[in-house]
């Protein structure tokens, strides 16, 4: 445990130094001229208008943290001679994975944080008034954030940079579109194996389900029990992903 | 205290038309405590593939290594320091922090102070400038990120050291002193050393055995 937390301090502030916060800004400034520009080009500009634009923002800052560092935390550590390093001290592989893995999992729960800060805080200087439970939209939004990064992390326990990022990337189109992909497939005349596969695919990846904008956000006890269900489902794909990680990455020559 | 017996490993290239590339055929030495030896050979015999199973960064396909008379676990890497070739690891760290995160490591109980102590002691000894302390190795030269890297060897506990070329992109003086440092340590007679080498001149060690290695195959 005292090597998963002293790797983790060592990878974040690699990934500090590494300028992964400035994503944050980046996006910040996005999520401002996205905004400003919904403002300008809508009749009736509304909250719902603004905060959507936010949350879309939000989506993606999490999304390239998870993608980009995500992958690259890894394919440096191999080719930069970090694991090599570490391992010689008597470090176990998987101890440098999970610890990789917290650390961006630090670095996004920062960069959600602040994000969250600065955008009620913009909404409250433009008048609107405070998230409230509109917060749960943020919290299913980051849930899919670690699971992207398991995901990441999963590739780039066996594929250079390059091809981990494709995969993920793939992986996450897949996760977005499984499920619409299998209700198109209901009443087609098509075989058993492309329903089967589908089916598969839209229960166990249907990464569509962190996307609960539709849901009666006043119903309290609704909230709780989607949340539940949500975090048991993203700690669930985050566990298997990073088994089958950790099982291929103790397994790769370090060259 | 190192014992490694019959290592084998084949490299192969291709998916479905396998070709073979290189093995590692049968290596097997002993390296008793205080002990000090030198593996030699031309580029691409095998040397740095010996070394990088025994610190468990390749997995080989048959023979095993006893540390201690135990066979060699993940664990007992701890007591093995080991000083890589041309791999300058965490470049956006300075020396400091790179020293310091070794120790957290390496040490169990060390408060912050012990720390910093140990760090300026091992940084002095290694003979880089006070100013550069704080700079992010990727900004020093490769002597200097050499120097920090054979800091941190000073300031390991191990029982035994592999150190690949140890001594390449170091100035003379401080190749001196690492030198003495280690026929200092040999004389203590609590440490091993095993050496991957293509100079001559570090034979002025006095190795207690010479392991030449030709196409994957000690002579």
């Amino acid at each position: 445990m005292k090597n998963i937390s002293v790797v983790a301090r060592e990878i974040f502030l690699l990934l500090k130094r590494d300028g992964v916060f400035f994503v944050f800004f980046l996006f910040c400034f996005f999520s401002l001229f996205f905004s400003n520009l919904a403002v300008s080009s809508s009749l009736n500009f509304s909250k719902k208008l603004f905060f959507d634009v936010g949350l879309f923002c939000y989506h993606f800052l999490g999304l390239f943290v998870a993608f980009f560092w995500g992958n690259k935390i890894l394919s440096d550590s191999f080719a930069g001679g970090s694991l090599a390093c570490r391992l010689s001290l008597g470090i176990c592989r998987r101890e440098f994975f999970l610890g990789a893995f917290f650390a961006l999992c630090m670095v996004q729960l920062l960069v959600g944080f602040f994000y969250i800060i600065l955008w009620q805080g913009v909404m409250h200087f433009l008048g609107f008034s405070w998230l409230g439970k509109a917060l749960f939209l943020f919290y299913s939004q980051t849930l899919l954030w670690f699971v992207l990064a398991a995901v990441s992390f999963f590739w780039s326990s066996f594929l250079s940079f390059n091809f981990s990022l494709l995969g993920s990337l793939l992986v996450w189109f897949l996760g977005m579109t499984s499920k619409a992909s299998f209700e198109a497939l209901q009443g087609e005349d098509v075989n058993i194996v492309s329903r089967g596969l589908s089916f598969f695919l839209s229960s166990f990846w249907d990464l569509s389900v962190f996307n609960i904008q539709y849901f009666d956000l006043s119903d309290h006890k609704l909230l709780i029990s989607i949340g539940a269900r949500l975090f048991l489902q993203a700690a669930s794909i985050v566990f298997v992903f990073l088994s089958l990680g950790v099982f291929l990455f103790q397994r790769r020559d370090i060259g | 205290m190192l014992l490694v017996k019959n290592l084998t490993k084949h490299f192969q290239i291709g998916f479905i038309r396998k070709k073979h590339v290189f093995s590692l055929d049968g290596v097997s030495f002993f390296l008793k405590k205080g002990e000090l030896a030198h593996l030699v050979g031309a580029n691409g015999s095998g040397k740095s593939t010996t070394l990088k199973i025994i610190m468990g960064l390749m997995k080989q396909d048959a023979g095993e290594i006893f540390f201690e008379e135990k066979l060699l676990t993940e664990k007992d890497r701890k007591n093995i320091a080991y000083l890589p070739e041309k791999i300058y690891p965490f470049l956006s760290l300075t020396p400091e922090e790179y020293l310091s995160f070794f120790l957290s490591y390496s040490r169990a109980f060390l408060g912050k102070k012990n720390f910093a102590k140990e760090i300026k002691y091992s940084l002095l000894w290694a003979e880089l400038q006070k100013e550069r302390w704080q700079i992010p190795l990727k900004f020093l030269s490769k002597g200097s990120r050499k120097k920090v890297l054979w800091a941190e060897v000073f300031l390991s506990q191990a029982k035994l050291f592999i150190l690949d070329e140890p001594f390449c992109d170091l100035d003379e003086s401080f190749r001196l002193k690492t030198l003495s440092w280690i026929e200092q340590k040999r004389k203590e007679k609590e440490s091993s050393f095993l050496l991957c080498t293509h100079y001559r001149e570090e034979f002025f060690l006095n190795p207690s055995q010479v392991l030449f290695i030709e196409n994957g195959r000690l002579k």
